[in-house]
Protein backbone atom coordinates (compact mmCIF):
# COMPACT_ATOMS: atom_id res chain seq x y z
CA UNK A 1 0.00 0.00 0.00
CA UNK A 2 1.46 3.42 -0.91
CA UNK A 3 2.44 5.76 1.88
CA UNK A 4 -0.68 7.35 3.26
CA UNK A 5 -1.45 10.27 5.49
CA UNK A 6 -2.77 9.45 8.96
CA UNK A 7 -6.40 10.64 9.22
CA UNK A 8 -7.59 13.07 11.86
CA UNK A 9 -9.72 11.22 14.43
CA UNK A 10 -11.66 13.54 16.74
CA UNK A 11 -14.57 13.19 19.16
CA UNK A 12 -17.58 15.42 18.36
CA UNK A 13 -19.54 15.68 21.59
CA UNK A 14 -20.32 12.70 23.80
CA UNK A 15 -21.79 10.37 21.15
CA UNK A 16 -19.79 10.77 17.92
CA UNK A 17 -16.28 10.35 16.55
CA UNK A 18 -15.33 11.93 13.20
CA UNK A 19 -12.53 10.48 11.07
CA UNK A 20 -11.25 12.87 8.37
CA UNK A 21 -8.87 11.67 5.67
CA UNK A 22 -6.40 14.22 4.34
CA UNK A 23 -4.60 12.35 1.55
CA UNK A 24 -3.82 14.55 -1.49
CA UNK A 25 -6.06 12.56 -3.85
CA UNK A 26 -9.83 13.07 -3.58
CA UNK A 27 -10.35 9.51 -4.84
CA UNK A 28 -8.08 8.13 -2.12
CA UNK A 29 -9.73 10.12 0.68
CA UNK A 30 -13.14 8.88 -0.40
CA UNK A 31 -12.00 5.26 -0.85
CA UNK A 32 -10.33 5.15 2.57
CA UNK A 33 -13.37 6.66 4.31
CA UNK A 34 -15.75 4.15 2.75
CA UNK A 35 -13.41 1.19 3.25
CA UNK A 36 -13.10 2.09 6.93
CA UNK A 37 -16.89 2.46 7.15
CA UNK A 38 -17.34 -1.05 5.75
CA UNK A 39 -14.78 -2.40 8.24
CA UNK A 40 -16.54 -0.72 11.19
CA UNK A 41 -19.93 -2.02 10.01
CA UNK A 42 -18.56 -5.54 9.52
CA UNK A 43 -16.93 -5.58 12.95
CA UNK A 44 -20.33 -5.27 14.64
CA UNK A 45 -18.90 -3.41 17.62
CA UNK A 46 -21.46 -3.40 20.48
CA UNK A 47 -22.50 0.17 21.26
CA UNK A 48 -22.02 1.60 17.75
CA UNK A 49 -25.36 3.13 16.72
CA UNK A 50 -24.71 4.35 13.16
CA UNK A 51 -22.00 5.07 10.62
CA UNK A 52 -21.93 7.48 7.70
CA UNK A 53 -19.09 7.91 5.23
CA UNK A 54 -19.23 10.98 2.97
CA UNK A 55 -16.58 12.44 0.60
CA UNK A 56 -13.57 12.29 2.90
CA UNK A 57 -14.99 11.55 6.34
CA UNK A 58 -16.55 8.82 8.44
CA UNK A 59 -18.88 9.79 11.29
CA UNK A 60 -19.42 7.06 13.89
CA UNK A 61 -22.27 7.44 16.39
CA UNK A 62 -22.06 5.45 19.63
CA UNK A 63 -23.98 4.91 22.85
CA UNK A 64 -22.12 6.67 25.65
CA UNK A 65 -23.37 4.08 28.15
CA UNK A 66 -21.76 1.22 26.18
CA UNK A 67 -18.63 2.81 24.67
CA UNK A 68 -16.43 5.82 25.31
CA UNK A 69 -14.65 8.06 22.84
CA UNK A 70 -11.12 6.90 23.73
CA UNK A 71 -12.06 3.23 23.25
CA UNK A 72 -13.68 4.04 19.92
CA UNK A 73 -10.71 6.16 18.78
CA UNK A 74 -8.39 3.27 19.71
CA UNK A 75 -10.59 0.76 17.85
CA UNK A 76 -10.60 2.92 14.72
CA UNK A 77 -6.81 3.32 14.99
CA UNK A 78 -6.44 -0.46 15.21
CA UNK A 79 -8.64 -0.99 12.17
CA UNK A 80 -6.63 1.55 10.16
CA UNK A 81 -3.35 -0.16 11.09
CA UNK A 82 -4.77 -3.58 10.19
CA UNK A 83 -6.07 -2.38 6.78
CA UNK A 84 -4.67 -4.16 3.73
CA UNK A 85 -4.98 -3.45 -0.02
CA UNK A 86 -7.48 -6.33 -0.33
CA UNK A 87 -9.91 -4.37 1.85
CA UNK A 88 -10.30 -1.92 -1.02
CA UNK A 89 -11.06 -4.57 -3.64
CA UNK A 90 -14.81 -3.91 -3.26
CA UNK A 91 -14.49 -0.75 -5.34
CA UNK A 92 -13.51 -2.79 -8.43
CA UNK A 93 -16.79 -4.71 -8.46
CA UNK A 94 -19.24 -1.85 -8.27
CA UNK A 95 -22.21 -1.40 -10.60
CA UNK A 96 -22.51 0.93 -13.58
CA UNK A 97 -25.75 2.75 -14.44
CA UNK A 98 -26.66 4.38 -17.73
CA UNK A 99 -28.77 7.39 -16.91
CA UNK A 100 -30.59 9.34 -19.63
CA UNK A 101 -30.59 13.06 -18.74
CA UNK A 102 -32.28 15.95 -20.47
CA UNK A 103 -29.97 18.88 -19.74
CA UNK A 104 -31.74 22.18 -19.12
CA UNK A 105 -32.69 24.38 -16.17
CA UNK A 106 -29.75 26.61 -15.26
CA UNK A 107 -27.39 24.92 -17.72
CA UNK A 108 -26.91 28.05 -19.87
CA UNK A 109 -25.96 30.09 -16.83
CA UNK A 110 -23.60 27.39 -15.51
CA UNK A 111 -21.93 27.02 -18.91
CA UNK A 112 -21.57 30.79 -19.32
CA UNK A 113 -19.99 31.07 -15.86
CA UNK A 114 -17.13 28.85 -16.95
CA UNK A 115 -16.87 30.28 -20.48
CA UNK A 116 -18.48 27.44 -22.41
CA UNK A 117 -21.40 27.09 -24.79
CA UNK A 118 -24.21 24.97 -23.30
CA UNK A 119 -23.48 22.11 -25.71
CA UNK A 120 -19.79 22.14 -24.73
CA UNK A 121 -20.70 22.01 -21.06
CA UNK A 122 -23.06 19.06 -21.63
CA UNK A 123 -20.36 17.19 -23.53
CA UNK A 124 -17.83 17.84 -20.76
CA UNK A 125 -20.19 16.95 -17.92
CA UNK A 126 -21.18 13.63 -19.51
CA UNK A 127 -17.66 12.80 -20.71
CA UNK A 128 -16.79 10.08 -18.19
CA UNK A 129 -18.49 7.85 -15.60
CA UNK A 130 -18.86 9.58 -12.24
CA UNK A 131 -18.88 7.82 -8.89
CA UNK A 132 -21.60 7.94 -6.26
CA UNK A 133 -19.72 9.27 -3.21
CA UNK A 134 -22.55 8.93 -0.70
CA UNK A 135 -26.32 9.28 -0.34
CA UNK A 136 -27.44 12.73 0.76
CA UNK A 137 -30.67 14.25 2.02
CA UNK A 138 -33.71 12.29 0.91
CA UNK A 139 -31.45 9.57 -0.52
CA UNK A 140 -30.00 11.80 -3.24
CA UNK A 141 -26.91 10.54 -5.05
CA UNK A 142 -23.95 12.74 -4.11
CA UNK A 143 -21.27 12.62 -6.82
CA UNK A 144 -18.20 14.48 -8.04
CA UNK A 145 -18.20 16.14 -11.44
CA UNK A 146 -15.83 14.80 -14.12
CA UNK A 147 -12.37 16.14 -13.35
CA UNK A 148 -12.35 18.38 -16.45
CA UNK A 149 -15.36 20.40 -15.20
CA UNK A 150 -14.16 23.54 -13.41
CA UNK A 151 -15.49 24.61 -10.02
CA UNK A 152 -19.10 25.83 -10.31
CA UNK A 153 -20.17 28.69 -8.02
CA UNK A 154 -23.15 28.22 -5.70
CA UNK A 155 -26.02 30.68 -5.83
CA UNK A 156 -24.90 33.82 -3.98
CA UNK A 157 -28.03 33.59 -1.86
CA UNK A 158 -29.93 30.30 -1.31
CA UNK A 159 -33.39 30.06 -2.85
CA UNK A 160 -36.51 28.07 -1.98
CA UNK A 161 -37.33 25.62 -4.73
CA UNK A 162 -39.79 22.81 -5.38
CA UNK A 163 -37.78 19.63 -5.81
CA UNK A 164 -38.74 16.99 -8.37
CA UNK A 165 -37.54 13.41 -8.41
CA UNK A 166 -34.69 12.86 -10.87
CA UNK A 167 -33.23 16.37 -10.94
CA UNK A 168 -29.51 16.76 -11.57
CA UNK A 169 -28.01 19.62 -9.56
CA UNK A 170 -24.52 21.08 -9.37
CA UNK A 171 -22.39 23.13 -6.94
CA UNK A 172 -18.64 23.43 -6.48
CA UNK A 173 -17.04 20.19 -7.68
CA UNK A 174 -20.07 18.16 -6.75
CA UNK A 175 -23.23 17.14 -8.55
CA UNK A 176 -26.24 15.24 -7.32
CA UNK A 177 -29.25 13.30 -8.49
CA UNK A 178 -32.19 14.18 -6.27
CA UNK A 179 -34.92 11.86 -5.03
CA UNK A 180 -36.66 14.45 -2.85
CA UNK A 181 -39.98 16.07 -3.42
CA UNK A 182 -41.33 19.12 -1.66
CA UNK A 183 -39.85 22.55 -0.99
CA UNK A 184 -36.29 23.02 0.15
CA UNK A 185 -33.76 25.82 0.51
CA UNK A 186 -30.75 25.33 -1.71
CA UNK A 187 -27.73 27.11 -3.12
CA UNK A 188 -27.26 24.50 -5.84
CA UNK A 189 -28.08 25.01 -9.53
CA UNK A 190 -30.26 22.66 -11.56
CA UNK A 191 -28.76 21.42 -14.82
CA UNK A 192 -31.26 18.80 -15.93
CA UNK A 193 -33.46 15.88 -15.07
CA UNK A 194 -33.71 12.20 -15.86
CA UNK A 195 -37.02 10.77 -17.12
CA UNK A 196 -36.02 7.29 -15.91
CA UNK A 197 -37.68 5.65 -12.91
CA UNK A 198 -35.12 6.28 -10.18
CA UNK A 199 -37.55 6.76 -7.28
CA UNK A 200 -38.35 3.06 -7.12
CA UNK A 201 -34.72 2.27 -6.33
CA UNK A 202 -34.06 4.90 -3.68
CA UNK A 203 -34.66 2.66 -0.67
CA UNK A 204 -32.87 -0.36 -2.05
CA UNK A 205 -29.60 -1.03 -0.30
CA UNK A 206 -28.48 -2.95 -3.41
CA UNK A 207 -28.90 -0.10 -5.90
CA UNK A 208 -27.10 3.24 -6.17
CA UNK A 209 -24.49 2.29 -3.58
CA UNK A 210 -21.48 4.46 -2.80
CA UNK A 211 -18.82 3.50 -5.31
CA UNK A 212 -21.25 2.67 -8.10
CA UNK A 213 -20.70 4.70 -11.28
CA UNK A 214 -23.14 6.69 -13.37
CA UNK A 215 -22.76 7.26 -17.10
CA UNK A 216 -24.89 10.25 -18.05
CA UNK A 217 -26.36 9.88 -21.55
CA UNK A 218 -27.70 13.25 -22.74
CA UNK A 219 -31.03 13.03 -24.51
CA UNK A 220 -33.01 15.45 -26.65
CA UNK A 221 -36.33 16.89 -25.47
CA UNK A 222 -38.11 14.86 -28.14
CA UNK A 223 -36.78 11.64 -26.57
CA UNK A 224 -38.11 12.38 -23.05
CA UNK A 225 -41.32 10.40 -23.42
CA UNK A 226 -39.43 7.37 -24.80
CA UNK A 227 -37.43 7.17 -21.55
CA UNK A 228 -40.09 8.28 -19.10
CA UNK A 229 -40.73 5.81 -16.29
CA UNK A 230 -38.33 3.21 -17.66
CA UNK A 231 -35.94 1.48 -15.26
CA UNK A 232 -32.31 2.58 -15.29
CA UNK A 233 -29.99 0.25 -17.21
CA UNK A 234 -27.54 -1.31 -14.77
CA UNK A 235 -24.49 -3.53 -15.23
CA UNK A 236 -22.88 -5.46 -12.39
CA UNK A 237 -25.31 -4.79 -9.53
CA UNK A 238 -25.51 -7.64 -7.06
CA UNK A 239 -29.31 -7.88 -7.01
CA UNK B 1 -60.37 11.36 8.10
CA UNK B 2 -59.53 8.01 9.64
CA UNK B 3 -55.95 7.23 10.45
CA UNK B 4 -54.45 3.78 10.47
CA UNK B 5 -55.86 0.31 10.23
CA UNK B 6 -58.10 -1.72 12.45
CA UNK B 7 -57.72 -0.82 16.08
CA UNK B 8 -59.27 -2.13 19.26
CA UNK B 9 -60.46 1.31 20.37
CA UNK B 10 -60.81 4.72 18.80
CA UNK B 11 -60.96 8.40 19.68
CA UNK B 12 -62.10 11.35 17.60
CA UNK B 13 -59.93 14.48 17.64
CA UNK B 14 -62.05 17.58 18.30
CA UNK B 15 -59.36 20.25 18.72
CA UNK B 16 -55.84 20.24 17.32
CA UNK B 17 -53.40 22.74 15.85
CA UNK B 18 -49.92 21.21 15.62
CA UNK B 19 -50.11 17.52 16.51
CA UNK B 20 -48.26 14.70 14.73
CA UNK B 21 -47.83 10.98 15.27
CA UNK B 22 -44.26 10.24 16.34
CA UNK B 23 -42.06 7.42 17.53
CA UNK B 24 -38.31 7.36 18.09
CA UNK B 25 -37.55 7.84 14.39
CA UNK B 26 -35.31 5.92 12.03
CA UNK B 27 -32.00 4.35 12.96
CA UNK B 28 -30.01 2.31 10.46
CA UNK B 29 -30.95 4.20 7.30
CA UNK B 30 -28.28 6.90 7.62
CA UNK B 31 -26.30 5.56 4.66
CA UNK B 32 -29.43 5.99 2.51
CA UNK B 33 -29.47 9.66 3.52
CA UNK B 34 -32.31 9.27 6.00
CA UNK B 35 -32.09 11.32 9.20
CA UNK B 36 -33.16 10.16 12.67
CA UNK B 37 -36.20 12.39 13.28
CA UNK B 38 -38.83 11.12 15.71
CA UNK B 39 -40.08 12.68 18.95
CA UNK B 40 -37.96 15.74 19.76
CA UNK B 41 -38.05 15.07 23.55
CA UNK B 42 -37.35 11.35 23.71
CA UNK B 43 -37.36 11.19 27.52
CA UNK B 44 -40.96 12.38 27.75
CA UNK B 45 -42.07 10.25 24.80
CA UNK B 46 -40.52 7.07 26.18
CA UNK B 47 -41.87 7.76 29.67
CA UNK B 48 -45.42 8.19 28.32
CA UNK B 49 -45.21 4.85 26.51
CA UNK B 50 -43.74 3.01 29.51
CA UNK B 51 -46.46 4.40 31.82
CA UNK B 52 -49.30 3.04 29.65
CA UNK B 53 -47.64 -0.36 29.11
CA UNK B 54 -46.39 0.18 25.54
CA UNK B 55 -43.03 -0.56 23.97
CA UNK B 56 -40.86 2.56 24.45
CA UNK B 57 -40.98 3.31 20.72
CA UNK B 58 -44.74 2.88 20.19
CA UNK B 59 -46.42 5.58 18.06
CA UNK B 60 -47.79 8.43 20.18
CA UNK B 61 -48.79 12.05 19.67
CA UNK B 62 -46.44 15.02 19.89
CA UNK B 63 -48.36 18.27 20.38
CA UNK B 64 -46.29 21.40 19.73
CA UNK B 65 -47.16 24.52 21.75
CA UNK B 66 -50.92 24.18 21.33
CA UNK B 67 -54.08 22.72 22.85
CA UNK B 68 -55.44 19.31 21.90
CA UNK B 69 -58.72 17.54 22.66
CA UNK B 70 -60.38 14.27 21.73
CA UNK B 71 -63.59 12.38 22.46
CA UNK B 72 -63.36 8.70 23.36
CA UNK B 73 -65.48 6.20 21.42
CA UNK B 74 -64.27 3.40 23.70
CA UNK B 75 -62.42 3.21 26.99
CA UNK B 76 -58.75 4.15 26.56
CA UNK B 77 -55.73 4.40 28.87
CA UNK B 78 -53.53 7.46 28.32
CA UNK B 79 -50.51 9.23 29.78
CA UNK B 80 -49.59 12.89 29.19
CA UNK B 81 -45.95 13.93 29.61
CA UNK B 82 -43.57 16.62 28.36
CA UNK B 83 -44.58 20.27 28.56
CA UNK B 84 -46.56 21.42 31.63
CA UNK B 85 -50.20 21.78 30.56
CA UNK B 86 -53.54 21.41 32.30
CA UNK B 87 -55.29 18.13 31.46
CA UNK B 88 -59.03 17.86 32.06
CA UNK B 89 -61.87 15.44 31.36
CA UNK B 90 -65.24 16.88 30.34
CA UNK B 91 -64.00 20.32 31.29
CA UNK B 92 -64.12 19.74 35.01
CA UNK B 93 -61.98 16.91 36.33
CA UNK B 94 -58.26 17.74 36.40
CA UNK B 95 -55.99 14.83 35.67
CA UNK B 96 -52.38 14.30 36.73
CA UNK B 97 -49.60 14.21 34.14
CA UNK B 98 -46.83 11.56 34.09
CA UNK B 99 -49.36 8.91 35.11
CA UNK B 100 -51.48 6.26 33.32
CA UNK B 101 -55.17 7.25 33.43
CA UNK B 102 -58.19 5.22 32.36
CA UNK B 103 -60.73 7.31 30.39
CA UNK B 104 -64.19 5.76 29.87
CA UNK B 105 -66.07 5.96 26.57
CA UNK B 106 -67.83 9.17 25.48
CA UNK B 107 -65.63 11.57 27.46
CA UNK B 108 -63.70 14.57 26.18
CA UNK B 109 -60.09 14.83 27.27
CA UNK B 110 -58.54 18.25 26.77
CA UNK B 111 -54.88 19.20 27.03
CA UNK B 112 -54.42 22.96 27.29
CA UNK B 113 -51.60 24.86 25.57
CA UNK B 114 -48.36 24.53 27.59
CA UNK B 115 -47.63 26.79 30.57
CA UNK B 116 -43.99 25.65 30.56
CA UNK B 117 -42.12 23.70 27.92
CA UNK B 118 -43.03 23.42 24.25
CA UNK B 119 -43.96 19.82 23.36
CA UNK B 120 -46.60 17.68 25.06
CA UNK B 121 -46.70 13.90 24.56
CA UNK B 122 -49.89 11.84 24.62
CA UNK B 123 -49.56 8.04 24.66
CA UNK B 124 -52.46 5.60 24.34
CA UNK B 125 -52.15 2.07 25.74
CA UNK B 126 -51.84 -0.02 22.56
CA UNK B 127 -50.25 2.79 20.55
CA UNK B 128 -51.70 4.96 17.78
CA UNK B 129 -52.17 3.24 14.42
CA UNK B 130 -50.53 5.21 11.60
CA UNK B 131 -48.77 4.76 8.27
CA UNK B 132 -45.07 4.01 8.38
CA UNK B 133 -42.14 4.82 6.08
CA UNK B 134 -38.88 2.92 6.58
CA UNK B 135 -40.20 1.44 9.80
CA UNK B 136 -41.26 4.69 11.47
CA UNK B 137 -44.42 6.80 11.71
CA UNK B 138 -42.43 10.02 12.21
CA UNK B 139 -42.57 12.74 9.54
CA UNK B 140 -39.78 12.75 6.94
CA UNK B 141 -40.12 16.05 5.05
CA UNK B 142 -37.56 15.13 2.36
CA UNK B 143 -39.91 12.37 1.31
CA UNK B 144 -43.10 14.41 1.79
CA UNK B 145 -44.08 11.87 4.46
CA UNK B 146 -46.14 13.22 7.31
CA UNK B 147 -48.63 11.97 9.90
CA UNK B 148 -50.46 15.13 10.97
CA UNK B 149 -53.42 14.84 13.34
CA UNK B 150 -55.87 17.66 12.53
CA UNK B 151 -59.25 18.12 14.20
CA UNK B 152 -61.70 15.58 12.83
CA UNK B 153 -59.18 12.73 12.71
CA UNK B 154 -60.42 9.39 14.01
CA UNK B 155 -57.45 7.77 15.72
CA UNK B 156 -57.43 3.99 15.91
CA UNK B 157 -55.68 2.55 18.96
CA UNK B 158 -53.85 -0.78 18.67
CA UNK B 159 -54.17 -3.83 20.91
CA UNK B 160 -52.68 -3.39 24.39
CA UNK B 161 -49.41 -5.18 25.01
CA UNK B 162 -48.83 -4.81 28.73
CA UNK B 163 -50.59 -3.50 31.81
CA UNK B 164 -50.31 0.22 32.57
CA UNK B 165 -48.27 1.19 35.61
CA UNK B 166 -50.21 1.76 38.83
CA UNK B 167 -51.02 5.21 40.18
CA UNK B 168 -48.02 7.02 41.60
CA UNK B 169 -45.46 5.03 39.61
CA UNK B 170 -44.53 8.08 37.56
CA UNK B 171 -43.78 10.22 40.62
CA UNK B 172 -40.16 9.10 40.58
CA UNK B 173 -39.78 10.99 37.27
CA UNK B 174 -41.00 14.31 38.69
CA UNK B 175 -37.56 15.85 39.41
CA UNK B 176 -36.27 14.97 35.94
CA UNK B 177 -39.54 16.13 34.34
CA UNK B 178 -39.22 19.52 36.05
CA UNK B 179 -35.56 19.85 35.06
CA UNK B 180 -36.56 19.26 31.44
CA UNK B 181 -38.78 22.32 31.50
CA UNK B 182 -36.63 24.71 33.51
CA UNK B 183 -33.19 24.32 31.98
CA UNK B 184 -31.39 27.63 31.55
CA UNK B 185 -27.88 26.18 31.17
CA UNK B 186 -27.17 23.85 28.28
CA UNK B 187 -24.12 21.60 28.51
CA UNK B 188 -21.85 21.43 25.46
CA UNK B 189 -18.57 19.77 24.53
CA UNK B 190 -16.20 21.92 22.49
CA UNK B 191 -14.61 20.35 19.41
CA UNK B 192 -11.33 20.89 17.56
CA UNK B 193 -13.30 22.88 14.96
CA UNK B 194 -13.65 25.66 17.55
CA UNK B 195 -10.23 26.76 16.25
CA UNK B 196 -12.04 28.13 13.18
CA UNK B 197 -13.68 30.79 15.39
CA UNK B 198 -12.48 33.86 17.26
CA UNK B 199 -13.92 34.76 20.67
CA UNK B 200 -15.03 31.19 21.46
CA UNK B 201 -15.36 32.31 25.09
CA UNK B 202 -18.53 34.17 24.08
CA UNK B 203 -20.29 30.81 23.77
CA UNK B 204 -19.93 30.44 27.56
CA UNK B 205 -20.25 34.03 28.70
CA UNK B 206 -23.03 35.50 26.55
CA UNK B 207 -26.78 34.82 26.90
CA UNK B 208 -28.59 33.34 23.88
CA UNK B 209 -32.29 33.82 23.14
CA UNK B 210 -34.37 31.07 21.52
CA UNK B 211 -35.82 32.27 18.20
CA UNK B 212 -39.38 31.57 16.98
CA UNK B 213 -37.82 30.27 13.74
CA UNK B 214 -36.86 27.06 15.56
CA UNK B 215 -38.26 23.70 14.45
CA UNK B 216 -37.58 19.97 14.71
CA UNK B 217 -34.51 20.36 12.48
CA UNK B 218 -32.82 22.94 14.66
CA UNK B 219 -33.27 25.21 17.65
CA UNK B 220 -32.19 28.70 16.60
CA UNK B 221 -30.74 31.25 19.01
CA UNK B 222 -29.84 34.92 18.72
CA UNK B 223 -26.88 36.29 20.65
CA UNK B 224 -23.29 37.50 20.53
CA UNK B 225 -21.80 34.40 18.90
CA UNK B 226 -18.16 33.54 18.38
CA UNK B 227 -17.02 34.79 14.95
CA UNK B 228 -15.83 32.47 12.20
CA UNK B 229 -12.38 33.57 11.07
CA UNK B 230 -11.29 30.51 9.07
CA UNK B 231 -13.38 30.32 5.90
CA UNK B 232 -11.82 27.11 4.57
CA UNK B 233 -14.47 25.32 2.49
CA UNK B 234 -15.73 22.23 4.33
CA UNK B 235 -16.73 19.30 2.12
CA UNK B 236 -20.18 17.95 3.01
CA UNK B 237 -20.04 15.37 5.81
CA UNK B 238 -22.42 13.94 8.32
CA UNK B 239 -22.89 15.99 11.47
CA UNK B 240 -24.02 14.95 14.97
CA UNK B 241 -27.47 15.48 16.39
CA UNK B 242 -26.78 18.28 18.87
CA UNK B 243 -24.27 20.05 16.61
CA UNK B 244 -23.86 23.76 17.24
CA UNK B 245 -23.59 25.68 13.96
CA UNK B 246 -22.90 29.40 13.60
CA UNK B 247 -23.93 30.14 9.99
CA UNK B 248 -23.44 33.89 10.43
CA UNK B 249 -22.45 36.21 13.21
CA UNK B 250 -25.26 36.56 15.75
CA UNK B 251 -27.05 33.38 14.78
CA UNK B 252 -26.54 29.97 16.42
CA UNK B 253 -28.33 26.75 15.47
CA UNK B 254 -28.45 23.64 17.66
CA UNK B 255 -29.31 20.73 15.37
CA UNK B 256 -32.04 18.46 16.76
CA UNK B 257 -33.15 14.97 15.72
CA UNK B 258 -34.67 16.26 12.47
CA UNK B 259 -31.25 17.48 11.32
CA UNK B 260 -30.33 16.71 7.72
CA UNK B 261 -27.79 13.93 7.38
CA UNK B 262 -25.03 16.07 5.83
CA UNK B 263 -23.91 19.69 6.21
CA UNK B 264 -20.98 21.90 5.33
CA UNK B 265 -20.67 24.24 8.34
CA UNK B 266 -18.00 23.88 11.02
CA UNK B 267 -19.19 22.42 14.35
CA UNK B 268 -17.37 24.26 17.18
CA UNK B 269 -19.35 22.47 19.91
CA UNK B 270 -21.91 19.70 20.38
CA UNK B 271 -24.71 19.70 22.95
CA UNK B 272 -24.49 16.93 25.54
CA UNK B 273 -26.91 14.10 24.78
CA UNK B 274 -28.47 14.51 28.24
CA UNK B 275 -29.55 18.08 27.39
CA UNK B 276 -31.06 17.54 23.92
CA UNK B 277 -34.56 16.88 25.26
CA UNK B 278 -34.40 20.06 27.37
CA UNK B 279 -33.43 22.08 24.26
CA UNK B 280 -36.47 20.61 22.45
CA UNK B 281 -38.65 21.92 25.31
CA UNK B 282 -37.37 25.53 25.17
CA UNK B 283 -39.90 28.15 24.20
CA UNK B 284 -39.21 31.06 21.82
CA UNK B 285 -37.83 33.90 23.93
CA UNK B 286 -36.20 31.58 26.44
CA UNK B 287 -32.74 32.81 27.47
CA UNK B 288 -30.05 30.18 27.96
CA UNK B 289 -26.34 29.98 28.59
CA UNK B 290 -24.02 27.28 27.36
CA UNK B 291 -21.57 25.61 29.75
CA UNK B 292 -18.75 23.15 29.05
CA UNK B 293 -19.08 19.58 30.29
CA UNK B 294 -16.57 16.72 30.13
CA UNK B 295 -17.29 13.23 28.88
CA UNK B 296 -17.50 11.62 32.32
CA UNK B 297 -20.03 14.15 33.58
CA UNK B 298 -22.00 13.87 30.33
CA UNK B 299 -22.11 10.08 30.69
CA UNK B 300 -23.25 10.29 34.30
CA UNK B 301 -26.16 12.53 33.36
CA UNK B 302 -27.28 10.17 30.59
CA UNK B 303 -26.98 7.26 33.04
CA UNK B 304 -29.11 9.13 35.58
CA UNK B 305 -31.89 9.75 33.02
CA UNK B 306 -31.81 6.27 31.55
CA UNK B 307 -31.84 4.70 35.04
CA UNK B 308 -35.08 6.52 35.85
CA UNK B 309 -36.75 5.06 32.74
CA UNK B 310 -35.22 1.62 33.36
CA UNK B 311 -36.63 1.56 36.92
CA UNK B 312 -40.10 2.25 35.50
CA UNK B 313 -39.69 -0.61 33.03
CA UNK B 314 -38.58 -2.90 35.86
CA UNK B 315 -41.67 -1.94 37.85
CA UNK B 316 -43.74 -3.11 34.91
CA UNK B 317 -41.83 -6.36 34.50
CA UNK B 318 -42.13 -7.14 38.21
CA UNK B 319 -45.84 -6.31 38.34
Amino acid sequence: MPHRTAPVVEPLGDSYVLVTFTDPSEEERWLRAHTLCRAVDAAGVPGIVSTYAAYDTLLVEYDILRLDSSTLVALVGGMLRAASPEDEAWVASTALYRLPVLYGGDVERVAADIGLAPAEFVELHSSEPIRIRCRGVGGSLMMSNPRAVPQIGRLPSPVIRDNRVGEVNIAGRQCSLGFSTGRATTGWLNIGRTPADVAGARESSALFRPGDRIVIEPIAADDWSDHRGRPVAVEGADL
Amino acid sequence: MTMGRIGTAAVRVVDAFAATVQDLGRTGYEQLGVNRSGASDTFSARAANILVGNAVDAPLLEIADSAFAFETEDEVVVAVTGARAEVTVDGTVRLPRWEAIRIPASRILRIAAPEAGYRTYLAFAGGVQADTLLGSVSPLPARSFDNPVPAGTRLEIGPRRGAPLPRGAGESLAPLAEQLLSRSTIAVMQTAQAAMFADMARLYTEPFTMSPRSNAVGARFDGATPVRVDDTEITSRSVPIGSVEIPSSGELIALLRGRLITAGYPIPAVIARADLDAVAQLRPGAVVRFAPIDEDAARWRVFHQESALRRLLELRENA
